[in-house]
């Protein structure tokens, strides 16, 4: 069978077991929970470094036909609407068709070596970002890959998944990759994926996100 | 949050022991109210203190473990892993307040070993086993083969030295996997298996610190060795003013005014050459991007400011009044009262404890969910109750601690062949675990005080505390781990 949507839920830690309980009981047939690092909203918190929330990404695969119906439990939920501010969600659209491109979003995506994930945060919001997700992962099948004592080496990595408005997403992609300790050849990669559906989680949430 | 995370969790460790002591206070040993006022403002301190310290590790210390652990691997360089395990050992050692607060208690106790000297050879020997245990995953030794081993070698010349250094041995092996060590220890082990993709790294990325903390205490015992029959005899009780009669007069910043440049310059010779050697690995191996090196410093500068606040509380409040709550119990006509006290003493300690709950949740994990924190903790609570109840009988009967120790080391070894590989590791890495900073402050100072009051010698009696807490958890984890090994035998998956 083929999924037509990937819903992306970035929520407070904890919530996700939670949302994705919600969403199959909506009709989907699984989901997958990461465990990410979302950087505080306050300029000063983030300045003493003490900002750093958990936050669960809940990914979830639905058909066409699905997609509404999970997409409004995920997002209505009592438990998400009880709180000011839950975190948010979005809708990726698969397969080859043309993409809507009436959105006002776009999700930039930065695999890094492990380390660099604060400097590119921090050059996104200086770029116009609202946020960002950082999740821990691991590189495999480089070259560089390679045995020590019968040891495997992996390299590490980080994953940041900013969500950006289509107009500044070009300057946040710009302020990322002409980042000087992102300069060697090999370091990472960056792209962007079209998002057709936005909303923000939570009580004050406008349903499309717009705010 | 997790200042505010940081912050509950230090409250729900503190505050129950602050609460036990005001109780004390309140009814059979009245305290002066000057001394209740310090200790008051002592809580504060401490609880603010271990969190601004706690979140340091967090942003600082912990993350720079961990990229360092997976850079020195990635070089794929063993001389140069070795020689890192052997600087970073000794340095993070140097830097470990609970090891700090254990050697100026024996200097001020015993007499006849500085803090300084206590420090350095502990550092030493953290360093080199280290080394050992990085080797060993390197190499693919087993660990039960270098645990026996090392443990051997210490009872080996424990054996021949004086009664003092035996406690004082047993007891570093435990504070020197306090607060900054087992972080710092732990992520490097993380890091350098977060590169590893086989199969036993999740298995081997467990038991460094156990393997680490068999060096203090056979680098002590050597420190016994060297130094002689000089501590056969420490002076019978006299060693020190009970509790310096000064230290309640004085007043409360007054006494703050002459413990701050004295902690300032303890805790600058304690960060400065682990900073400057992060430095150099920065310059010549690490190059981390500006933003991330900031964060690290700020954690760093966190790390550095919640330990002169935390040792200022000890040092002003928890300490003093544990001595002087010890001593007036001691003298009591039923000083037997200290025995179920050293018991509930001894299970708020665990409970209390923020790494035991790190600890319940990763034998949670390996366990398959089979064994349910709970269960452990309970175990936990009940086995280092009993640890600390019983040392309080030997504070109060002085009889050797060789009656103690020997059979649950004997135990703990024994188990090892019967119980599952990974619990073996879990289970000596969480010895040091269960000895926190509250251990080694408060109680320890007083059983110091109970010691003096029944006219005891503090430097046998009285040590050897930190040790009975940290032997505790190898047994008890790997008797759960054999009682789980046996239920998964029988095909048992309910």
């Amino acid at each position: 069978m083929t999924y037509d949507y990937e819903i992306h839920t970035i929520t407070n830690h904890g919530l996700g077991e939670r949302l994705a309980a919600v969403s199959r009981e909506a009709g989907a047939r699984g989901g997958t929970i990461m465990v990410g690092l979302g950087s505080a909203s306050s300029t000063l918190l983030r300045m003493l470094a003490i900002g750093d929330v958990e936050k669960d990404v809940l990914v979830t695969l639905v058909t066409a036909a699905e997609k509404d119906a999970v997409y409004n439990a995920i997002t209505g939920n009592s438990l998400v609407r009880s709180r000011k501010h839950a975190g948010i969600s979005y809708c990726i659209k698969l397969g080859d068709e043309p993409v809507d491109t009436n959105t006002h979003y776009e999700l930039i995506t930065v695999i890094s070596n492990r380390g660099y994930a604060e400097d590119i945060m921090t050059a996104a919001r200086k770029a116009g970002a609202r946020g960002g997700t950082i999740l821990h992962a691991r590189g495999t099948g480089k070259p560089e890959d390679g045995k020590f004592f019968g040891i495997t080496i992996v390299p590490e990595k980080e994953t940041v998944l900013i969500l950006a408005e289509r107009t500044n997403s070009a300057a946040i992609k710009d302020a990322i990759s002409t980042l000087p300790c992102l300069s060697t050849p090999g370091i990472g990669i960056l792209y962007c994926t079209p998002v057709s559906e936005f909303r923000l989680l939570g009580k004050n949430a406008a349903t499309d996100g717009k705010k | 949050m997790n200042f505010l995370k940081k912050l509950k969790e230090t409250c729900i460790a503190v505050l129950p022991i602050s609460a036990v002591v005001i109780l004390l206070a309140l009814t059979i040993t009245p305290l002066e109210g000057a001394l209740l006022v310090k200790f008051l403002f002592g809580t504060v301190w401490i609880i603010l203190g271990l969190t601004i310290f706690l979140t340091g590790c967090d942003i600082g210390i912990m993350p720079a473990g961990a990229f360092l652990g997976a850079a020195l691997t990635v070089r794929r360089n063993l001389p140069l892993l070795l020689a890192s395990g052997l600087l970073i050992g000794v340095l993070i050692t140097i830097a470990e307040p609970s090891l700090l607060i254990l050697g100026q208690q024996a200097e001020k106790t015993t007499g006849n070993v500085s803090a300084m000297t206590l420090v350095y050879w502990v550092s030493a020997g953290v360093g080199l086993f280290l080394v050992l245990g990085l080797a060993r995953t390197v190499f693919q030794i087993p660990f039960r083969l270098i645990i026996i081993a090392g443990y051997a070698v210490v009872f080996l010349f424990a054996s021949r030295i004086s009664p003092v250094f035996v406690a004082l041995a047993f007891d570093s092996g435990g504070a020197t996997t306090g607060q900054m060590t087992v972080p710092f220890i732990i992520a490097l082990g993380v890091g350098i298996f977060s590169v590893r993709s086989d199969r036993s790294a999740e298995d081997d990325s467990f038991g460094l610190i156990g393997i680490a903390s068999i060096g203090p205490m056979l680098a002590v015992v050597l420190l016994g060795l060297v130094s002689g029959t000089a501590g056969a005899e420490p002076p019978v009780g006299e060693g020190v003013p009970l509790v310096a009669a000064n230290e309640q007069t004085r007043s409360l910043l007054a006494e703050y005014a002459v413990l701050a440049p004295e902690i300032l310059k303890t805790v600058a010779l304690a960060l400065t050459p682990l900073a400057v050697i992060l430095g150099l690995y920065q310059i010549f191996l690490l190059r981390l991007p500006p933003r991330q090196l900031t964060r690290i410093s700020i954690g760093f500068g966190y790390t550095c400011i919640g330990l002169i606040i935390f040792l200022l509380g000890t040092n002003s409040a928890f300490i003093p009044v544990g001595k002087e709550v010890g001593f007036l119990l001691g003298q009591l006509d039923y000083n037997r009262i200290l025995i179920p006290l050293g018991f509930v003493l001894g299970a708020l300690v665990v409970c209390a404890e923020p790494a035991i709950w790190v600890l319940t949740e990763s034998v949670e994990e390996v366990s398959g969910g089979n064994i349910r924190r709970p269960v452990l903790l309970t175990a936990l609570a009940l086995g280092v109750a009993a640890s600390v109840g019983l040392s309080m009988w030997r504070v109060l009967d002085g009889f050797s601690i060789w009656y103690i120790l020997a059979p649950w080391y004997a135990a703990a070894i024994a188990l090892s062949f019967a119980c599952p590989r990974l619990f073996t590791a879990i289970a000596f890495d969480s010895g040091g675990v269960a000895s926190g900073p509250l251990s080694s402050t408060f109680v320890l100072a007083l059983l110091i005080g109970a010691s003096e009051a029944v006219g005891g010698n503090p430097g046998t009696d009285a040590f050897g505390l930190i040790a009975m807490i940290a032997v505790t958890p190898i047994v008890t984890i790997q008797i759960l781990g054999w009682l789980y090994a046996l239920y998964a035998k029988k095909g048992g998956h309910a």
